[in-house]
């Protein structure tokens, strides 16, 4: 008897997979902005301090970037491994843009020797415009991939004839209807979760040891990336449920837990499905609103989960929740970015109170809660299809028994590795905080 | 076969050509840091970091052009070869993660045996299992209608031939990084060390080379007769034992680069001979049939846009890496001062 059976088992490890590698995804395709950010500082102001801290970001993006990178080569077997059904049809149709994708890696892995290694070996301007094309190769790569993922919600580049698809054209599925609006959302997200995680990083340390030139000067860099990207998440996000609305309907309404089809649909904030009863208890309703959302008329018709037969219902509880708790964090942090800009403007000392570097700290996990959210909609959303309606995850999962062991294994590996890095990170910040403040304020000769 | 084919079929065999090369001499390092034991760690660690990312690019290229180009190789791989290439995985990760934790992490202390064992234990594991898996293709055990767990998803890679490519992998690894070696270090005394390993891991390959024919022949699969059907394959062969003295005599005098070429020739006539003998078979089924470079290929119109897509990188990634080597590959290792 088996604990989980094969498909559970698979999609799984597909979520645990992909939710670890998109971790170190974000972080490697955001940190070298950071980084370059930083550099660029050093270049002209001649402070010592940004170089340094270009030096000690650029050593955690080698760190982040080698366990995207052993993680990804993961998640390309393991797509044939667990769903070798899936890539039997899919290969051909959506690999455009992974061989791109090999590209854009290729030069980001380049780019960054270059940049690790770079320091007495290039001209200072090849050495960080080295660190500049790291971010832009990551961004591009980032961008590739996902169109394969947008490939899955909204198919597109063949005909689907007996089981089989024919007059296959990989630019059309490159170009599907949803790659625009995932892979904005998916790269602001990026930002936002990687702004805020190394924003409150520092703040927190900041907190520790107060006015620390490293901690301030990496807040300084780091906020604006993050405040900005903030501000545009949520108009991204409602580009996309617009999106959804008109290609995936029945996605929508689990996102939104609407069961019934109805005109001057609500907006639930919060709120438990019960899909026996078909009602959502502890909600707060927003009359008109979703109907507004999805397509600018508080009249409109929106589609509920009545529409579709049973069997092709996404999982609504999972989906609601994951995609209240994005929109509620994207909210969230939109508020800081407001305070800080307000703050910014009208009371500069507040950016130094401990208070506000508490708030920040706070934020410092929620931008990649969201992400992981964002994730879980996105796919459980589409569930039960794996091709949205042309393949059904369940036909396309190994027939290989005993899947929950490869799980098992995946799972323990990928956990032990996150302890280590987390242990990593605290022996960064002690040798770093062992050193004498002077260090990163006295100009030295270069080393 | 169509140019188009031909082409693509071209940048597969260069893609797993540079990755035996540049990714074997990555794992290579690690194999030979467990032989020396550690003698020199630090200078087998400089010599790949700069590079080693980019060594490993070449598998997900070979990846993305089978499931692409020839998606029933890539499903029927990662499907009834699930456990080797599971196992694979698990060393990619470690040695990856233990790499860079190693370079990066601070300090000198015990966590830092941790890493270097974790780092060579997985050096030599992942290329036995990469290795393993490759033999197992060809070897015709894959049942596509398997009637036990241990029929489907065991018995095609667990026996003597597989086991065999996989050692055999691995030592051409750790001899590839061997003859790297030898110029990456600048005393003498030091260069006849590393010289010294090349030639004997080469001693030790051609015996192990044998090995694989005779378990290929018990398992019946006759690899040897096909080697000597084949015009292609049997020059490949004699190209690759003529250069085994000249290769010797090259390490002795301890020339850096003609050793350096020279052992890769002899590597792609290996590959190259394998490949010559098997062409245009990419995997063999235990009912006699084959899935091929031609019975599986992709739609033309994928293949062209694959090739464009293939040409793009070219052109973008070949001057990147050849900058990145000529910045970093212009004197010993050891002879660098580095800021750290
Ligand atoms: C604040 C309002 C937000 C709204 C209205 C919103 C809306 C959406 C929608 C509708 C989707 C599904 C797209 C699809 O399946 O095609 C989605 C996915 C996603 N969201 Fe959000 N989102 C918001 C905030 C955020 C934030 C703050 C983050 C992370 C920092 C985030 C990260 C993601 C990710 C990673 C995905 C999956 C990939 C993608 O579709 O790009 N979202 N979001």
């Amino acid at each position: 008897m088996e604990p989980l059976d094969s498909l559970l088992a698979a999609r799984w490890q597909m979520a645990v997979s992909l939710g670890f590698h998109i971790v170190f995804a974000c972080i490697g395709m955001v940190m070298p902005f950071f980084m370059a950010a930083a550099h660029r500082r050093w270049l002209r102001t001649g402070e010592v301090v940004y170089r340094e801290l270009a030096r000690r970001w650029a050593y955690g993006v080698a760190i982040f970037f080698a366990v995207g990178a052993v993680s990804g080569t993961v998640l390309s077997f393991e797509l044939g491994m667990l769903w070798p059904r899936f890539m039997d049809i899919a290969g051909p149709i959506f690999g455009l843009p992974f061989a791109l994708e090999g590209t854009a890696f290729f030069l980001e892995a380049i780019a960054l020797g270059l940049y690790l290694y770079g320091w007495d070996r290039l001209p200072p301007r090849v050495h960080w415009a080295a660190g500049v094309v790291v971010g832009i190769a990551g961004v591009f790569s980032g961008i590739f991939v996902v169109a394969a993922n947008a490939w899955m919600n909204s198919p597109a580049g063949f005909a689907w004839v007996d089981g089989q698809a024919t007059d296959i054209d990989p630019v059309a599925a490159m170009f599907n209807a949803a790659w625009p609006w995932q892979a904005l959302h998916m790269t602001l997200a990026a930002f936002v979760a990687t702004g805020f995680a190394v924003a409150g990083l520092h703040a927190v340390l900041l907190l520790r040891r107060p006015g620390h030139p490293l901690h301030r000067a990496a807040l300084r860099i780091a906020l604006p990336f993050a405040v900005v990207a903030a501000f545009l998440q949520p108009i991204s996000g409602d580009l996309s449920a617009k999106d959804v609305a008109r290609r995936q309907p029945e996605k929508l309404a689990a996102m939104e837990a609407l069961f019934e089809t109805q005109t001057r649909a609500p907006l639930l904030i919060g709120g438990l499905p019960d899909v026996e009863a078909r009602e959502v208890r502890y909600a707060l309703e927003l009359p008109g609103l979703l109907s507004f959302l999805a397509f600018a008329d508080v009249d409109a018709e929106v589609q509920g989960l009545d529409a579709f037969p049973r069997e092709l219902w996404p999982p609504v509880v999972v989906t609601h929740l994951a995609f209240q708790v994005m929109v509620g964090i994207g909210f969230f942090l939109m508020g800081v970015a407001l305070l800080y800009l307000w703050a910014r403007w009208k009371r500069p000392g507040w950016l130094d109170h401990p208070r506000f570097l508490r708030l920040l700290g706070l934020t410092m996990p929620l931008g990649f809660v969201a992400v992981e959210a964002g994730w879980i909609v996105t796919e459980v959303g589409r569930q039960p299809w794996i091709i949205y309606q042309i393949l059904l995850t369940r036909d396309a999962v190994t027939t290989m028994p005993g899947i929950w062991v490869s799980l098992g294994i995946v799972s323990l590996i990928y956990a032990l590795l996150t302890v280590f890095l987390v242990w990593l990170m605290r022996r960064q910040i002690r040798a770093l905080h062992a050193r004498p403040v002077s260090d990163f304020t006295t100009p030295r000769s270069a080393s | 076969m169509t140019p188009l084919l031909a082409f693509i079929v071209f940048v597969l065999a260069v893609s797993l050509a540079l990755y035996l090369l540049l990714g074997g001499a990555d794992f290579g390092a690690g194999i030979l840091e467990w032989l020396t034991r550690g003698r020199d760690q630090r200078r087998l660690a400089d010599a790949i970091a700069p590079v080693w990312e980019a060594n490993h690019v070449w598998i997900l290229l070979v990846i993305v052009i089978l499931f692409v180009g020839f998606p029933s190789v890539y499903s029927t791989l990662t499907h009834y070869l699930h456990l080797p290439l599971l196992a694979a995985l698990l060393g990619i990760v470690f040695r990856g993660a233990f790499f860079a934790f190693r370079h990066y992490d601070v300090g000198v202390d015990p966590a830092h045996r941790l890493y270097a064992w974790g780092y060579r234990i997985s050096s030599v594991w992942t290329p036995f299992f990469l290795g393993m898996t490759l033999g197992a293709a060809f070897l015709g055990r894959i049942d596509p209608a398997p009637a036990s767990f241990v029929d489907g998803f065991v018995a095609p890679w667990l026996n003597t031939f597989a086991a065999a490519v996989g050692l055999f992998t691995v030592v051409l690894c750790a001899y590839v990084a061997a003859v790297f070696m030898v110029g990456e270090v600048s005393a003498p005394s030091d260069q006849t060390y590393y010289a010294r390993w090349g030639a004997g891991l080469l001693a030790a390959a051609v015996p192990i080379g044998g090995v694989v024919f005779w378990t290929a022949h018990r398992a019946g699969y006759p690899l040897l007769s096909h080697f000597l059907a084949t015009p292609a394959a049997l020059a490949a062969l004699g190209v690759a034992t003529l250069l085994l003295p000249l290769i010797a005599l090259s390490l002795r005098r301890r020339r850096v680069w003609t050793s350096r070429v020279l052992v890769g020739l002899q590597l792609l006539a290996i590959l190259g001979g394998f490949f010559a003998v098997e062409f245009p078979t990419l995997v063999r089924l235990r009912d006699g049939s084959e899935l091929t470079l031609l019975n599986t290929q992709a739609p033309p119109a994928v293949l062209a846009w694959l090739a464009v897509a293939l040409v793009v990188g070219v052109v973008v990634v070949f001057p990147a890496t050849g900058y990145l080597f000529w910045v970093f590959k212009q004197g010993p290792a050891d002879s660098d001062e580095r800021a750290g």
